[in-house]
């Protein structure tokens, strides 16, 4: 089963060959809304090239484009997803912190290769995979790992008495800032939307595995490179929180009050995160030592890092946490030790909107195509905020698959068909199909994708009504 | 006596019989003892450069006639026929679909049929047969080369310069069905030797039209790939 995404062009203007009107539509995908996107775009007409003969019957076809989709899916709940790519395999597997058990790998993987020894180094089990399609150029020797969705809250389990006591200590040091009251006396359970507390020690274990891998493969595998993205929603920054950004129609976050206290309070909400969960970002630290790479996007949950001035700000925070511990605590005894044994100061990374891998995979959060959730789009948080109350606002979520693929198509399309993989996040369910491409005009004539040029790019400039394929247009450039 | 021609890009065996002013080239050439090799392997229609081709000694035809009168000779005219199928993506016949297509000197006008095809039975076959398919409804023009389409079988001997082992053919079917590459290179001799573009082709049909996955994604022309695509092309 694949799912078909077909382009519908203005016949009228695809004769002048100028095509000013598009129109997605989709096909094989469950439907959620109508979903339309017009933008302008020049083409020049070029023609194919066909061998033929006389005598026989020759055969003429309209090129069909394909890419792969892979939705990463989430890492809360006690479901630990994450996405896998290597060589021409993309695969979703889910992990199991009980690392004795050998895991499952249900693909032909190369026996020996980098992505056979880590599928098979321990509490993972592949659960969907495809090979992908060109232009991706698979590289067997680097190994993307890309962690979905975790929705981290400032928040701790009231059963775990460890992150107990830093929850004491942290909310010790507010009152000494100043901060005001302190604001949960439920150790910030609201905060904790998606569940995510639950497979929070996991993530911390999968990172330090996934850095020690690193640093070892090399011995066995000189080429071997691994790279580390994490898709967004690292943090949960909405839920019983206050929205702490403009609405805006630019498809950006503009904070409420930017040259105020705004990215200040958001940094000490980050910061306190990682003072919470120092395992998880200390293992992250280790992966940015011994991985080739890590990469950080932002979702919408945690848009706010889209900022440099948040960004910022968390790290002075982080800085700033043990001259306040210093003052709070002086020489009393935390935990029946020094305060110092409970601290660990972590980097925030600076985050990015997508990422194009030089091998063909394009990767983005997913949120620039769903309108209730695009950055700077406050109905996300408002109903976020409102499920945190009514349950059922919770359960009337659904996947809306066909919104996104349509987007990851716009996406191929606006960016010159220059990728072979597709890979999101953002719907916490995750799954790899291929993805067809048609083009047809408005009265239904099949046509064929016109050869890109330079056209393409002043054209994909006057793109309108659509704030995130312009986003696209000039990632493509 | 006669003689041998080798077979250049875009010939087929009416067209070369036309240089050598032969109509009847099944029985004169195709028939020929010279030639029973050549067409035991292949389709005359579907020939590849480096082919030879015995051609032989043509008899001037003697006719008398009466002087002080005026005598009426008709030269017999041999025509190939051209039939083309159009799809679409999904394999979909593109049906009533406005075409001009010109082939040397001669130009057609029409519609594409109800099952989406191109009829036309009179093509001249001498000279030149490059020319273009214009699709406007469909914003798609084709250079088209008519006897360009090269066999899949190999050509013989394997220690001749222009030996092909069918590739060639391959990737112009390949090409024809939408998967690139635009170039072809005339003879491949090795499949080590194709160019990164033809590998993407086939790798993209072997995963799109083939549902291939794992190990069994190659990017090169195992049998069932070739059986895949020439069942593609002539079904």
């Amino acid at each position: 089963m694949v799912y078909k995404t077909r382009f519908i062009w203005s016949k009228s203007d695809f004769q002048r060959g100028v095509l000013s009107l598009v129109r997605c539509d989709t096909d094989g995908i469950p439907p959620e809304v109508s979903f339309a996107n017009l933008w302008a775009q020049k083409i020049r007409r070029e023609q194919r090239h066909a061998s033929l003969t006389v005598n026989v019957k020759n055969t003429l076809k309209l090129r069909k484009q394909a890419y792969l989709y892979m939705d990463v899916g989430r890492w809360l709940g006690g479901g630990q997803y994450f996405g896998v790519v290597c060589g021409g395999e993309a695969c979703v597997c889910e992990y199991s912190p009980d690392e004795s058990s050998p895991g499952r790998v249900k693909r032909d993987i190369p026996a020996g290769g980098l992505l056979d020894q880590f599928l098979n180094s321990g509490g993972i089990e592949t659960k969907h995979g495809s090979i992908i399609p060109p232009p991706y150029k698979g590289d067997p020797h680097h190994l993307y790992v890309i962690i979905p969705d975790v929705h981290l809250p400032a928040a701790v389990s009231p059963k775990d008495t460890e992150k107990v006591l830093r929850w004491n200590v942290y909310q010790k040091i507010l009152q000494v800032e100043n901060w005001g009251s302190i604001p949960e006396p439920n150790y910030g359970q609201k905060r904790d939307f998606f569940g995510s507390l639950q497979s929070a020690d996991a993530l911390a274990r999968f990172l330090t595995k996934i850095a020690k891998f690193s640093s070892e493969i090399g011995s066995q595998l000189p080429r071997a490179q691994v790279t580390l993205v994490q898709i967004g929603d690292m943090y949960e920054l909405w839920s019983d929180r206050p929205i702490d950004f403009q609405q805006s129609r630019r498809s950006e976050v503009v904070l409420t009050e930017p040259a105020g206290d705004t990215a200040r309070t958001i940094g000490e909400w980050i910061s306190c995160t990682h003072f919470l969960h120092q395992e998880i970002f200390d293992a992250f630290d280790k992966c940015k030592a011994e991985l080739s790479e890590c990469v950080f996007l932002h979702g919408n949950h945690d848009s706010y890092l889209s900022v440099p001035a948040v960004v910022q700000a968390a790290n002075q925070r982080q800085a700033a946490l043990r001259s306040l511990a210093e003052r709070a605590f002086g020489s009393e005894q935390v935990g029946g030790g020094r305060w110092e044994s409970h601290f660990k100061t972590t980097k925030i990374p600076s985050r990015v909107r997508d990422f194009h891998a030089p091998e063909g995979i394009f990767f983005e959060h997913g949120q620039r195509v769903d309108r209730f959730n695009r950055d700077g789009e406050t109905s996300g948080p408002e109903t976020t905020n409102a499920a945190v109350s009514i349950e059922s606002l919770k359960a009337g979520d659904s996947t809306r698959r066909e919104t996104f693929v349509t987007g990851a198509s716009a996406a191929y399309l606006i960016r010159k068909c220059d990728f072979g993989l597709y890979v999101m996040g953002h719907t916490h369910d995750p799954q790899i199909k291929l993805v067809e491409i048609s083009h047809c005009t408005d009265d239904s004539i099949p046509v064929e994708l016109p050869p890109i040029d330079a056209a393409w790019d002043s054209a994909a400039a006057n793109l309108v009504d659509s704030a995130y394929l312009a986003d696209h247009a000039q990632a493509g450039r | 006596m006669g003689g041998w021609h080798v077979v250049k890009q875009g010939e087929w065996l009416t067209n070369i019989a036309a240089q050598y002013n032969i109509t009847d080239w099944k029985t004169k050439i195709w028939d020929h003892p010279s030639n029973s090799d050549l067409a035991q392997r292949r389709d005359p229609n579907v020939l590849h450069p480096g082919d030879r081709i015995f051609i032989p000694e043509i008899a001037p035809k003697e006719i008398s006639c009466a002087t002080d009168c005026t005598h009426l000779f008709v030269l017999r005219k041999v025509y190939d026929e051209f039939s083309l199928r159009l799809l679409d993506s999904d394999d979909k016949p593109i049906r009533h679909t406005p075409y001009t297509l010109s082939i040397g000197q001669q130009t057609f006008r029409g519609q594409t049929d109800g099952s989406g095809e191109i009829h036309q039975q009179r093509i001249d076959p001498s000279g030149d047969h490059h020319g273009v398919l214009d699709l406007p409804s469909l914003g798609l023009r084709f250079a088209v080369g008519v006897g360009d389409l090269n066999p899949v079988q190999e050509t013989v001997p394997r220690d001749h310069t222009g030996y092909d082992n069918g590739i060639s053919g391959l990737l112009m079917r390949l090409r024809n069905l939408g998967y690139g590459p635009e170039q072809v290179p005339t003879h491949i001799t090795c499949e080590d030797h194709l160019p990164s573009a033809c590998r993407d082709a086939i790798l993209t049909f072997q995963c799109v039209e083939m549902g291939l996955s794992g190990e069994s994604l190659t990017g090169t022309l195992t049998s069932e790939t070739r059986a895949a695509l020439l069942a593609k092309w002539a079904s």
